[in-house]
Parts: C-alpha cells; sequence; structure tokens
C-alpha cells in the first residue's frame, strides 16, 4: 500500500465521523425571519457571491460565513443567491488540517484524481446540508455552486440547487470540464436539466458550461429565461477580455440574463479569480454595458445583487434576438455534432 | 475554383476601395462597400489590384462576391433577408468563411463554420464596441476573424493577443489596413488545447434546442 492510499484511507476514517457529526449541528441562519421575496412573473431580485476559496478550518467558520452572506443577501431582498463552482470542495479542509496535500501542484494527476475521487464524495453530503439549511432558513432559491461527486458512471462536478423550502431541486453535473479537471478524472454530464417544481425560470450553466452558446440555448428550450453560472476560474491573471467571452457574451447572444458566482482565492495551490456579476444585453442596460452589478475587484469575498426584469427581457428576445429557423440549425450543426460523436 | 495563392498578409479597405489604389503587398483585398457595383467593374478593378479581391455589403443583407487575382468570380454569397447559407470558400490553402449583420447573435452558424474546419471569417457587419459579436464568436471558436465595415479590426482569441483584449486594432495607411495573419500564433494556441474539443455533443444531439 502506497503512502497516497493510505492517507486517504485514515482520511476517509477521519471524515465519515467528522461529516456524521457534522450533519447534526449544521445550522445556517441569524434569527431574522425570511422577509417577503423579491420574485414574480415580471422581476427578479439576484444574488451571487465571491467567495473567498480556501480549506476550512472547521465547520462553524464555513458556516458563520454562509450565514453572513445569506445575510447580506436577505437584506436585499434577494429571491435567488448563486455561490461559485467548487465551494464544497472547501470543506476538504475538515480531513486536510490533519494531513494529506497541501497543494495539487505537488501530486501527479492521477494522485490528485485519488484524492479527489475518495475524499470529495464523502464531504458531499454535510456541504448539501449547510446549503439546505440556508435555502430553508431564508426562504431562497440557491444555487449552492458545486462539488465533486461520485456516481456509478463515473466522477462528476456537480451544481446542486435547494428550493425556498430547503427542498434539493436539481442535481446539474458540469457538461464541459476543463481540461484540467478531465486530468483529474472529472467526466462530463450527459444532459442539463431544468430545477424540478421551481416555478422561476431558472438554468444552471458550471463555469465553463457559459462558454459554450449550446448550453444556453439547451437551457432556454426548457424555459429559462435567468441562468445561474457557479464558477471558480483557475486562473491567477483576471482580465476582462477573458471575463467577457463566457457568460456576459452568452446573455449578448440570447437574450438570456446571467447571475455569475465567482470563486477567488488558492483552493489546494489552484488560484482562482473572479468577479461575480449580474449581466443582461447590453442594450437594456442604461450606459450600453450589458452589466447590472459587477463586483469591483476579482480577489477578496463578498456579494453583488441588482434587479432583472423578466418581462422586458421576454419582450428583448422576442423582437432582438429572433432564432433562426429550426431547419437551418438542423442543417448546420446535426451532421456536424454526429461527426464529432463518431470522432471520439 | 481553388485560387493559387497563399493567405498570409490581407488588406482591408477603410474607405470606399474601389477608388484606392493598390496597398502595399498583400495576398487578398478585402472590401465592404454599401450595394455591389457590376460585375465588370469589379473585374476591371480586380484585375488592377493583379490578387485575389472579396467584396461584400456592409448591410443587414450579404452579398459577397470573391474574384481571382484576373477578375473571374470564384464564387458569390446571394442576398437573402437572413442568411441561411454557410458562405465559406477556399483561399491559398485556408478555409474563409463570410458574415453579416443579420448573422450577429446567430452563435450557432460561427459554430457550423468552425466546425467546417473555417480559419478566417471576415465579418461585414458594424459590431459594436468592445466586445461585439463577431469577436465573442472568435473566442469561443478560436478562428480569426477579421471586421470589415466600419473600423477594421482583427480579433483573435484573448490568449494569442499581445494585451490579452482578442482585438487588434489595424492602422490605416492610405485608406488601406494591412495585416499579417498569425497562423503561427493559433496551431500553438490548439495544439495546446482547442476549446472545440470540450464540445458535448452527445448532450446537445439528446437535447436538440431546435427542436423547440
Amino acid at each position: 500500500m502506497d503512502r497516497t492510499a493510505v492517507e486517504i484511507a485514515l482520511g476517509r476514517v477521519v471524515l465519515a465521523g467528522l461529516v456524521a457529526r457534522g450533519r447534526t449541528r449544521v445550522h445556517v441562519g441569524s434569527a431574522t425571519a425570511p422577509a417577503p421575496m423579491g420574485w414574480n412573473r415580471r422581476q427578479l431580485v439576484a444574488a451571487a457571491v465571491q467567495w473567498d476559496m480556501r480549506p476550512v478550518g472547521g465547520l462553524p467558520e464555513f458556516t458563520d460565513r454562509l450565514t453572513a452572506v445569506m445575510d447580506a443577501a436577505h437584506h436585499v431582498g434577494a429571491a435567488l443567491m448563486v455561490f461559485p463552482e467548487d465551494v464544497g470542495l472547501c470543506l476538504l479542509g475538515l480531513v486536510t488540517r490533519y494531513g494529506g496535500p497541501r497543494s495539487a501542484e505537488s501530486l501527479s494527476a492521477s494522485d490528485a484524481s485519488r484524492y479527489l475521487s475518495a475524499w470529495a464524495p464523502l464531504v458531499a453530503p454535510l456541504y448539501e446540508e449547510c446549503f439546505r439549511w440556508a435555502a430553508r432558513n431564508y426562504g431562497m432559491v440557491v444555487v449552492a455552486g458545486s462539488s465533486v461527486y461520485r456516481r456509478r458512471s463515473g466522477v462528476f462536478n456537480q451544481a446542486v440547487v435547494f428550493g425556498p423550502d430547503g427542498r434539493l431541486v436539481l442535481r446539474q453535473p458540469k457538461l464541459h470540464p476543463m481540461p484540467l479537471e478531465r486530468s483529474w478524472g472529472v467526466r462530463p454530464g450527459s444532459r442539463l436539466d431544468r430545477p424540478g417544481g421551481l416555478a422561476m425560470p431558472l438554468g444552471i450553466a458550471v463555469c465553463h458550461d457559459a462558454s459554450f452558446f449550446e448550453t444556453y440555448r439547451m437551457a432556454g428550450a426548457q424555459g429559462a429565461e435567468v441562468m445561474a453560472i457557479p464558477s471558480a476560474d483557475p486562473d491567477p491573471d483576471w482580465s476582462e477580455a477573458k471575463a467577457r467571452r463566457g457568460a456576459w457574451a452568452r446573455s449578448q447572444e440570447t437574450g438570456m440574463a446571467s447571475v455569475v458566482a465567482a470563486g477567488t482565492g488558492e483552493l489546494y495551490g489552484v488560484p482562482f479569480t473572479g468577479k461575480a456579476g449580474l449581466y443582461i444585453p447590453r442594450e437594456l442596460s442604461a450606459d450600453g454595458s450589458g452589466v447590472v452589478a459587477e463586483s469591483r475587484e476579482a480577489h477578496g469575498e463578498g456579494i453583488v445583487a441588482g434587479v432583472l426584469d423578466l418581462e422586458t427581457l421576454a419582450r428583448f428576445r422576442q423582437e432582438a434576438r429572433p432564432a433562426p429557423a429550426p431547419e437551418l440549425l438542423r442543417a448546420w450543426l446535426l451532421p456536424r455534432y454526429r461527426s464529432l460523436t463518431t470522432l471520439t | 475554383m481553388p485560387l493559387e495563392m497563399s493567405l498570409s498578409v490581407v488588406a482591408v479597405a477603410a474607405a470606399d476601395g474601389l477608388r484606392l489604389d493598390a496597398p502595399p503587398a498583400s495576398d487578398l483585398l478585402v472590401l465592404s462597400v454599401p450595394s455591389l457595383p457590376p460585375l465588370p467593374e469589379l473585374a476591371i478593378f480586380t484585375a488592377r489590384m493583379n490578387r485575389p479581391v472579396i467584396v461584400g455589403t456592409s448591410g443587414p443583407e450579404t452579398r459577397a462576391v470573391v474574384l481571382d487575382r484576373w477578375g473571374r468570380v470564384a464564387a458569390a454569397a446571394p442576398s437573402s433577408a437572413r442568411d441561411d447559407r454557410l458562405v465559406v470558400h477556399r483561399l491559398g490553402g485556408r478555409l474563409v468563411g463570410l458574415m453579416s449583420g443579420s448573422d450577429r447573435h446567430v452563435p450557432e452558424k460561427a459554430r457550423a463554420m468552425a466546425l467546417m474546419g473555417v480559419d478566417l471569417v471576415l465579418g461585414f457587419g458594424r459590431d459594436p464596441k468592445p466586445y461585439g459579436p463577431l469577436w465573442a464568436y472568435t473566442q469561443q471558436n478560436q478562428f480569426l476573424a477579421l471586421e470589415v465595415s466600419g473600423e477594421p479590426a482583427l480579433y483573435l482569441a484573448c490568449e494569442m493577443s499581445t494585451d490579452g483584449s482578442g482585438a487588434q486594432p489595424l492602422e490605416i495607411r492610405g485608406g488601406w489596413a494591412v495585416v499579417e495573419l498569425p497562423w503561427e500564433r493559433r496551431t500553438r494556441l490548439l495544439e495546446a488545447g482547442s476549446v472545440l474539443r470540450d464540445l458535448n455533443p452527445e448532450a446537445y444531439l439528446i437535447q436538440p434546442w431546435w427542436d423547440g
């Protein structure tokens, strides 16, 4: 048995105990009663988190930070709160504070994959419990970012969505994992689903998924008007241009709104930069920027919030973003997607 | 009709190109005009320039003509209220796609061109700046793009541009903006990792949005 295997086995024992005990102790939320939520068929008050990604020193540290940002969203009347991608992996700090790798850089891709696939699924129940509490206690729809899960068909980077009653309404695997994730064994999801039983017209694109217009089109065909994007960009050098080629550009193309949460800081040697933001077509914003709200800095922690005018967005899509005729799309894309599937 | 040439340097007319003198050395001239002149006039102009010419209209409808260096029509894109053809032509060993103003916000067309192997897209619409549709298509498909109408610009993946913006305004001299296409940088980028490799066609085929 190599050292990695020993560490993984010990970590599993530690985590099993911590998670079982932790799940009974989770509490997220201040004493404030839920306020009337900012959401109806015409408008939605949405908030997104910029979260400093670091391994947690203990569960209370995590839930305290969660409470702080949920309080902030509650004060602005948000009905939707979006957290960043990989936020669940911060809970790996529960085991790595006792030992194990400090940096993914020091590991081979296969060892990183072993740690990730062994430990991350174990913290998933605790991660879900924290956000279930957050959704229920604040009466908000919470897109709880994502974490790594193991399923029968492999390991997935999966976003989780809770309804305002705390019910889990969607688990959405990332459809387009980054090459780094693929090297760690993360597989792409096979389909895009809508949160079940939610009246809110919400779709999910996990980080790199927003680099592909196809994700927005699939969600739009299912009735989504607002896309929640949990993101964590493993790039130490944020730039406006690189940021604008993702969710912002998809909002310009499709006329759908984007609510982007961003991971910042450093998690196991992987640096993250990014800004949380709310985006709409530039034609609908007073200054022509397409930005409703956006963090000032690509580092640090906080929330952004704004009002999305769903009625105006729907009218805009109808008038200014008509989709090409189905027969054209079938002719343009179908054979090319098919040829890709036969190649892979 | 394949044209015997390379496609390294392109000259874009910044004004009414039909009245301009020949630009510095270039493999292809690209002109944007309000409406297409008669073909004989184009043929005379092309023969005078002694190099291939692509002339397109800058309005919402595309009409474009590709002429070889002797002024013969090599390809023509028809006019239509909503372009329903992928206008792609091989020039100097590269696939060149043409896009009009009506192709804005139709990312499907840019994707189809990219998957056909298009290397360079010529945009005849006037895009908003910064980060217009042609720029965004370039980012998500990693081809090169030349905005021909308005202020000429070269669009390329952010990773390829020196300032990281993915846009390179072109210097205009004597009415022409001449640009050397950075094919080598693009090859290196694609070797390091093409974003098209991250596509998930299986998911798209399971949930085809085009069927509503």
